[in-house]
């Protein structure tokens, strides 16, 4: 004990651990900043950030999508195939012709197709008993396959440009930054997602279960019916992030982002959701996207081939990791000391002192 | 006799509780050392101290008079220390031979030399008179006999000290008989062994020595030739012995649970009741079936007939869902693996099971929640500085008073307490069990499942006796008493006579 005076210190750094990857961004738009510089590039300029950031918001879509399943102790390994295969069934009704349905059409279709997968995934883990990791993993190869079956080699493209309006349209500049539709659309997501995780009874369960899902079950949390949904959103989600994906490459194919699954496991880890559940900021799921786009841009300016940066990728994975973990368990170490110093001044009318 | 083994005033805290203070305990070679003393009094912690699992905070162990530096599980199996605890750790699938060399098989070259191991096996099992074949399947001997295998690996690691956890809770009278035979082998080839067991009866037939431990302090070590039975129970319950239970009996009200003929895989026919205003006590041995019975009522574990009533309504297929919904909380005996998420504030596991019924929009009401929180934190007497602490940095005691919390929020009527102060110390017992007297006062039914004997005659006003899957009887409080349960709880059954080992 070093005495009161360490006591605000602490609680300053109390608070910058419960931010643990945003130093991680800050440290890796300052290492890029730096190095791009010394090599006569530009990084930090305003449109540069918004192409990141744009591109991070993709990134995002999918890790929320990740992050639910993750929360609940699960995985979701289905996002990739799922976004092919819902928008290569129903995507030719956005293709540019067919203008006799409204574009909000197919995409409902398309969302719901995906919630629906979702609810097979669901049933597949509760009822069937089936590990989150093998009844997606499956149901990622299922859809992959009905993807190709319903398409072969083609390619939908040359779709509805109202429709691509999601995916590329943009709301307005400002000084050099572009503020674009996807990020807006992320926006109202995340925040539509924090609200249901820590506001909402179903979001409490959902930590809860995530962390114990033991207790959860001798606590009466309906913990089935709350996986089922958790899958049917996180599932749909994904399927809407397909039909964004479209948007923007102006295309669906049966090959599409075969990665997905990855990149948004990626994203939530460093993000620090953690892999064992019921722990984790959904905001950290934007960072961790930022993150990840920062890196991708800054090594495309460096020219880096692209076989370093997936190198490079995997050892930002195990870095962040292991540095979400120790700020975590920092932060929780400061949090108990910290409520038993400030006890005498901050408890509540009659509460038993410590013994 | 030769002294192997010296713990020299030996402190260990954990959070909250104060596990071991000043503890200094001998072993000779070829000695059974018993150590006796309820739930909590330090027992299991010193052991993990010897076998590296825990780390002392003060004194030190000495090993043939040299000191035990920086113990870890892997040294302490190298210095020739053996743990056999009662949930054993042997390989089911794999033959005798094979479990006894796991981790360390006698090999010729980058080979397995299976003959060795089994020339080596047979000789260990024929020192120590064990008649089954190396090659047997271990998934095929009875639990004694595997028990044995246990003993025979340690052996087969030239351990100088063994350390029995338990060793005869799951065991049958014959078994039983057979491990002491065994043990009796082991003292004559100069083994040193502690021999932990709340079998009161069963220590005077084997131990050399007892050393009672109450609270985390030694209180005595003694001669077992010049001790009784007497001395040895007034020094495990030492003062507390009426001092600790607050009850007020009442008037009881209607029967608020009701299992009736509930049959499942390890329990038969079971009947019974709780009433509003009162606790009703489930003793019986460890193994009998009395947490499997109030499981199954409570719908965790399934049950294949049967029926469980709640105020007389009949619960179509028993859930903890549909139970909770009904009113009746279940507090688990372990309370971090079933009662609570210990990632999570004291705020956010007490109203977990009461949400729907706190937010029937389905949108937290922050406000609302805090308020009750808090006043359930003041009015259970939860010691903590915030309602947003954590629950893993809370102690025993803590923690079971969120988990009553957690119940209490939901309005429940009826509570099942499965071992409702297990490893909590001794502060916090007593203002646990004046909150179940509180609880039954305003009309509550508790059932109350519970190993410490004392536990049971001091707070129920009735309790039923579990013997091997059935109900062995049932007392009053005015009729129970230690020998009256002891006695039913170690009747067989009529019917089914000596239960076979292999489960």
């Amino acid at each position: 004990m070093s005495g009161q005076a360490t006591i605000p210190r602490k609680r300053l750094l109390k608070s910058l651990t419960d931010f643990s990857s945003l130093f991680i961004l800050f440290g890796v738009l300052a290492f890029f900043e730096v190095v791009t510089t010394l090599q006569g590039n530009d990084y930090l300029t305003m449109s540069n950030m918004s192409v990141m950031i744009n591109q991070a918001c993709f990134l995002t879509i999918i890790g929320i999508s990740q992050a639910l399943a993750i929360l609940t102790g699960g995985l979701n390994l289905a996002i990739g195939s799922v976004m092919a295969f819902t928008t290569v069934m129903w995507g030719r009704m956005l293709v540019g012709a067919n203008s006799d349905v409204h574009y909000i059409v197919p995409m409902l279709i398309i969302v719901g197709a995906g919630m629906l997968i979702g609810l097979v995934n669901g049933l597949l883990i509760t009822k069937l008993k089936m590990p989150p990791f093998i009844a997606t993993f499956a149901t990622m190869y299922a859809c992959r396959g009905l993807a190709w079956l319903a398409l072969g080699k083609r390619v939908i493209y040359n779709l509805n440009s109202d429709f691509r309006w999601f995916g590329i349209g943009i709301v307005t500049r400002v000084g050099g930054f572009t503020l674009t539709v996807p990020m807006i659309i992320t926006l109202v997501l995340l925040v539509a997602t924090a609200f249901m995780l820590t506001r909402t009874n179903f979001g409490r369960r959902i930590y809860f279960m995530g962390a114990n899902p033991v207790a959860a079950k001798f606590s009466g949390i309906p913990t089935d019916r709350i996986i089922i949904w958790v899958y049917v959103i996180s599932t749909g989600i994904a399927a809407f992030a397909g039909l964004l994906y479209g948007a923007r490459l102006n295309s669906f194919e049966p090959g599409m982002a075969v990665n997905a699954p990855f990149e948004a496991i990626t994203v939530a880890l460093i993000g620090g959701i953690a892999m064992s559940g019921g722990f984790g900021n959904i905001w950290g799921v934007l960072c961790g996207s930022i993150i990840v786009a920062a890196i991708y841009n800054g090594m495309n300016i460096l020219s880096v081939p692209s076989e370093l940066q997936t190198l490079v990728m995997g050892a930002m994975i195990i870095f962040a990791v292991a540095f979400n973990q120790l700020l975590i368990k920092w932060n929780m170490e400061l949090r108990n000391e910290l409520d038993e110093r400030i006890a005498p001044d901050t408890r509540v009318h009659g509460v038993e002192g410590k013994a | 006799m030769t002294k192997i083994l010296e713990f020299q005033h030996i402190s260990k805290s954990f959070p909250g509780v104060k596990a071991l203070d000043d503890v200094s305990v001998d072993l000779n070679a070829g000695e059974v050392h018993v150590i006796v003393g309820e739930n909590g009094a330090g027992k299991s912690t010193l052991m993990k101290l010897l076998s590296g699992a825990y780390t002392a905070d003060g004194g030190q162990m000495l090993l043939e008079g040299k000191p035990i530096l920086h113990n870890n599980p892997q040294l302490s199996e190298q210095l020739g220390i053996a743990m056999i605890y009662q949930e054993l750790t042997i390989v089911p699938e794999l033959s005798v031979a094979n479990n006894i060399f796991l981790g360390h098989e006698i090999r010729w070259g980058i080979f397995l030399d299976r003959k060795s191991m089994e020339a080596r096996t047979e000789e260990l099992l024929t020192s120590i008179g064990v008649n089954v074949s190396p090659r047997t399947l271990v998934k095929n001997l009875s639990i004694a006999n595997q028990q044995m295998i246990e003993i025979i690996k340690a052996l087969s690691k030239n351990a100088k000290i063994i350390v029995f956890d338990e060793p005869t809770s799951s065991l049958t009278n014959t078994e039983i008989g057979e491990l002491f035979r065994i043990i009796a082998a082991l003292k004559a080839k100069g083994v040193g062994m502690f021999y932990i067991s709340h079998r009161l009866e069963e220590i005077f037939e084997i131990g050399d020595r007892v050393t009672i431990m109450r609270d985390g302090r030694k209180i005595t070590t003694s001669n077992i030739a010049n001790s009784t039975l007497d001395q040895i129970v007034e020094g495990i319950a030492g003062r507390r012995i009426d001092k600790v239970y607050t009850r007020t009996y009442l008037e009881k009200g209607d029967v608020a649970l009701a299992i009736n003929n509930l049959c499942g895989e390890r329990f038969k026919n079971i009947n019974i009741e709780v009433r509003a205003g009162e606790i009703v006590g489930l003793a019986g041995l460890v193994g009998s079936g009395r947490s499997e019975v109030a499981r199954a009522a409570y719908g965790i574990d399934p049950y294949s007939q049967g029926e469980v009533f709640v105020k007389g309504e009949k619960i179509p297929k028993a859930t903890p869902q549909r139970m909770s919904a009904k009113g009746v909380a279940f507090l688990p005996e372990n309370r971090k693996r079933e009662g609570l998420a210990l990632s999570l504030p004291i705020r956010e596991n007490a109203v977990v099971s009461a949400l729907q019924w706190l937010n029937p929009g389905g949108v937290i009401r922050r406000h609302k929640e805090r308020k009750l929180v808090q006043s359930f934190v003041d009015s259970l007497g939860i010691s903590t500085p915030t309602i947003e602490k954590l629950t893993n940095f809370l102690s025993g005691g803590t923690q079971q008073k969120v988990v009553l919390a957690k119940w209490l929020v939901t309005q429940a009527h009826t509570f099942i307490f499965d071992e409702p102060t297990r490893g909590i110390d001794v502060g916090s017992k007593t203002s646990i069990y004046s909150l179940m007297d509180e609880l039954v006062g305003r009309g509550a039914g508790i059932l109350m499942i519970s190993s410490e004997l004392p536990e049971v005659l001091g707070m129920s006003d009735r309790i039923y006796i579990m013997a091997q899957g059935r109900i062995a009887g049932e007392l009053t409080k005015d009729e129970a008493d230690q020998m009256k349960i002891i006695q039913l709880a170690f009747s067989q059954s009529e019917t089914t006579g000596e239960k076979g080992g292999a489960a």
